[in-house]
Order: C-alpha cells, then sequence, then structure tokens
C-alpha cells in the first residue's frame, strides 16, 4: 500500500482554483485531490504561529552583537590607556588619540560584519531548512540583502560611534598623572 | 656662576637658553589637602648642557620635569623651552612642541610592549610625519649606537632593565630633540644597568646634546655637568657637583 502523500498549497487571494487543480494533476499524475481554500494541517499552523521567532532571533543576535562590540572597545580603551599616555608624551595629538579608538571600533565592526552576517545568514538558512523540513514545510528563504546591508551599515556607525565616545575615557588629560599611576 | 646669572648679564646666553623657567607654582588637589609641589621654582639650561636636579622625595623635581616638557601645566609663572613659550599653548600645541623638540626617558620605560624594539623607536618620527624608510634608517642607527641593534626584532618584554632603558633613550632621540629629559632613568635600573645608561648619557652630552636629568641619586647625579638641588618646590641650590663633574 502506498502512502498517504499530503500537500499543503498556500494560494494567493483570488488565486484561480481550477488552474492551480489543472496544474497540480500534472505532478501528482491523476491521483484523487482534494483542494479545500481553507484547509491547514495543524504542525503548519503551529509553525505559522511561531514565524515572527526568526526575526526575534536576528534582533537578539544584533544586539548582542551591538554589545560585544562595545564591551570590546571598552576593555581595548581601558587596557591601551597606558599606550595612549605614552604616545601623547612622545607627541601624539589628543585627536589623534582619540581617532585610534574610532579606527579601532570600525575595524573592529567592519571584520564582525564581513565575517559575522555571512555566517549568520549560512547558518540561519541551514537551521531554518532543517525545521521547515521537519514539519514537511516548503523552504522558502526571502532575500533579505538590503536588511544585511542596513544592519552592517548600523552596526558599523554604532561601533565607530561607541569608539568616539570612549576615546574620552582613554584618552587622559593629564598625561604625567597617567604615565605615574600606571 | 650659573647660566641663569649668566644671562643677566649676557645677550648670547639668551639665545642659547634651551629651557627657561621662571617662578612656577603647581599644586595638586588632593582629597585629603592640596599638595604644593613647585613654590616658585625656577631654573635655566643653556644649550649642550648636562644637567642634573636633585632633592628629597615629593620635593617638585617630578613636576618640574613633566612641566618643562609640557606633560603638566603649571598654575602661575612662565616656562619656555627652544625659544617657545609653554603657557598658554594648547594640548595640541603642546604635543608639536614636543615632538620637535623633546625626548623623554622614563623611570619605568614607558615601552610599547605590542611592538618590536625598531617599532618602539621607529614611532615618535612616523608621528612626526617622517617617511617610514628613513625613520626606519634612523632607527637601526640609533639602536646600532645604543649597542641592542641586534635587539631591533624582539620584543621588549625580551630585553634586560638596561637595554630596555637604552630603548627607551633611543626612542627619545628618535626625532633629534634641542632637549633630552630624563626622569629617574636609572631608579629601576641595577648597578651595571644604571651604569651603562649613565655612561650613555655622558656619551650624548659630549656630543652636544642638552640633558636635563632628575635624579635622588647622588652618584646618577655626579654624572652630570651642573647640579640643581631643590627642596620644597623651589631652587635651594644651582651650581656643578663637588666632584666629578
Amino acid at each position: 500500500m502506498a502512502a498517504a502523500l499530503l500537500w499543503a498549497v498556500r494560494l494567493a487571494p483570488g488565486a484561480d482554483i481550477t488552474a492551480v487543480r489543472r496544474a497540480m494533476a500534472l505532478i501528482t499524475g491523476g491521483f484523487e485531490r482534494v483542494i479545500e481554500e481553507s484547509f491547514r494541517p495543524a504542525r503548519i499552523l503551529n509553525f505559522g504561529r511561531v514565524r515572527s521567532v526568526p526575526q526575534l532571533v536576528e534582533a537578539f543576535a544584533g544586539l548582542l552583537t551591538v554589545l560585544v562590540l562595545v564591551h570590546s572597545l571598552a576593555i581595548v580603551a581601558t587596557r591601551r590607556r597606558h599606550d595612549l599616555s605614552v604616545l601623547r608624551a612622545i607627541g601624539l595629538r589628543p585627536e589623534q588619540a582619540r581617532r585610534v579608538l574610532w579606527w579601532h571600533g570600525g575595524i573592529l565592526a567592519a571584520v564582525a560584519v564581513s565575517i559575522g552576517v555571512p555566517l549568520g545568514v549560512v547558518g540561519g538558512r541551514l537551521l531554518w531548512r532543517a525545521v521547515t523540513d521537519s514539519v514537511d514545510s516548503v523552504y522558502a528563504p526571502r532575500s533579505s540583502w538590503p536588511i544585511l546591508v542596513t544592519v552592517g551599515c548600523l552596526l558599523l556607525m554604532i561601533s565607530i560611534a561607541a569608539g568616539a565616545a570612549l576615546s574620552r575615557r582613554a584618552v587622559p588629560r593629564s598625561i604625567a598623572q597617567s604615565l605615574r599611576s600606571e | 656662576m650659573t647660566i641663569g646669572e649668566q644671562a643677566l648679564d649676557d645677550p648670547t646666553v639668551i639665545r642659547n637658553l634651551v629651557v627657561s623657567v621662571n617662578q612656577v607654582f603647581r599644586t595638586f588637589e588632593q582629597d585629603t589637602a592640596p599638595v604644593r609641589a613647585l613654590r616658585g621654582a625656577d631654573l635655566d639650561i643653556g644649550r649642550g648642557e648636562f644637567v642634573a636636579v636633585m632633592g628629597p622625595s615629593g620635593c617638585g623635581k617630578s613636576t618640574l620635569l613633566n612641566i618643562v616638557a609640557g606633560l603638566d601645566v603649571p598654575d602661575e609663572g612662565e616656562v619656555s623651552v627652544a625659544g617657545q613659550t609653554l603657557i598658554g599653548k594648547t594640548e595640541s600645541e603642546l604635543a608639536i612642541m614636543r615632538r620637535q623638540h623633546i625626548g623623554i626617558v622614563f623611570q619605568f620605560f614607558n615601552l610599547l610592549e605590542g611592538m618590536t624594539a625598531l617599532e618602539n623607536v621607529l614611532m615618535p618620527a612616523l608621528i612626526a610625519g617622517s617617511k617610514r624608510k628613513a625613520a626606519e634608517t634612523r632607527g637601526r642607527d640609533l639602536l646600532d649606537l645604543l649597542g641592542i641593534g641586534d635587539k631591533a626584532k624582539q620584543s621588549p618584554a625580551a630585553l634586560s632593565g638596561g637595554q630596555r632603558q637604552r630603548l627607551a633613550i633611543a626612542r627619545a632621540l628618535a626625532n633629534e630633540p634641542t632637549l633630552l629629559l630624563a626622569d629617574e632613568p636609572t631608579g629601576a635600573l641595577d648597578s651595571e644597568g644604571g651604569e651603562e645608561v649613565l655612561e650613555l648619557f655622558t656619551r650624548l652630552h659630549s656630543g652636544g646634546q642638552t640633558i636635563l636629568l632628575v635624579t635622588h641619586d647622588q652618584p646618577v647625579a655626579d654624572a652630570a655637568q651642573r647640579l640643581v638641588r631643590m627642596r620644597d618646590g623651589r631652587v635651594i641650590d644651582d651650581g656643578r657637583p663637588a666632584a666629578g663633574a
């Protein structure tokens, strides 16, 4: 006895059901078919209920990335305080010293974006494919490049801004005092 | 007669003054009570002089050195270095003055540990806008001159105390400064390292380098051509050392 095959097809509002039946007949090879406008298996319904989870995970990952970037910059600002004082003592101007951290922030974000975003896209899609396969749903990833580019630019801007803000703390006002206290 | 006293009579001495400190006051606000580090300090140093400032701990000698270096700003008084007054200069202008005229040697070296010995020496020249190749040639020459040419690619952490201080001196000389400042340069060294460093200062002085050295160690001060004694934020004696000069 052949196993029952269930296909769930989602039609756009106003779709021509007769045309869909004709097209489905070509695929199924004339098997008995029932197309009900309102039919939705329970697992598809459940799946629909968690459809916003990937967006929440994306937002959480983005927030986590920002926090990690800012935290890393704060650590760098503290650790490099002595080096910046030394560089100031040998002739680095205050604005140049501050720019060191802006650059650091920018480079850190660029590296995070260039490695993290492709890894996130590949990893996310693999995971989503596994989830859709497990509920017999169709894997149809949406192209999200505009969002990814926006997220990348935002991360870059936030990181540079954090570097600029932290640089005020990292670049000591009194070089003599800073070198003495290190 | 000190350079300062000669300056009153001889205008050529004024032209040759590298450092002029006049009635400088500096007070640090502390939690308990204000600390009056300098209370009307005066000091003139002529071109090519090797001056040691000596005094007990807390007498204001390091504060004086920091003010001459433009690392600290006096509350009152006049300070000029290489003919430029430091009073009223912005942080940026002071940084540019340091690049052009001042090399500093610290007690605890203050080397950049993440860089090689050569990169440490290159840094002041690169900050001053020198081309990397020219800076590298000068850096290697300096390391050779100070006897650590073979350590160019090593991290400062891999060097002995004496070698680290020689590296710090090489860095201080990178931009051919008008004035070399040294704050307790032998304070963190053993006697052998200290002697090496003092011998180096003497050699630099005989090559015409103006040096201002701060110490509380009499043998170190004896290596200088002129000894200035400080107490309670003032210069109390300004003359040549009794012996060894």
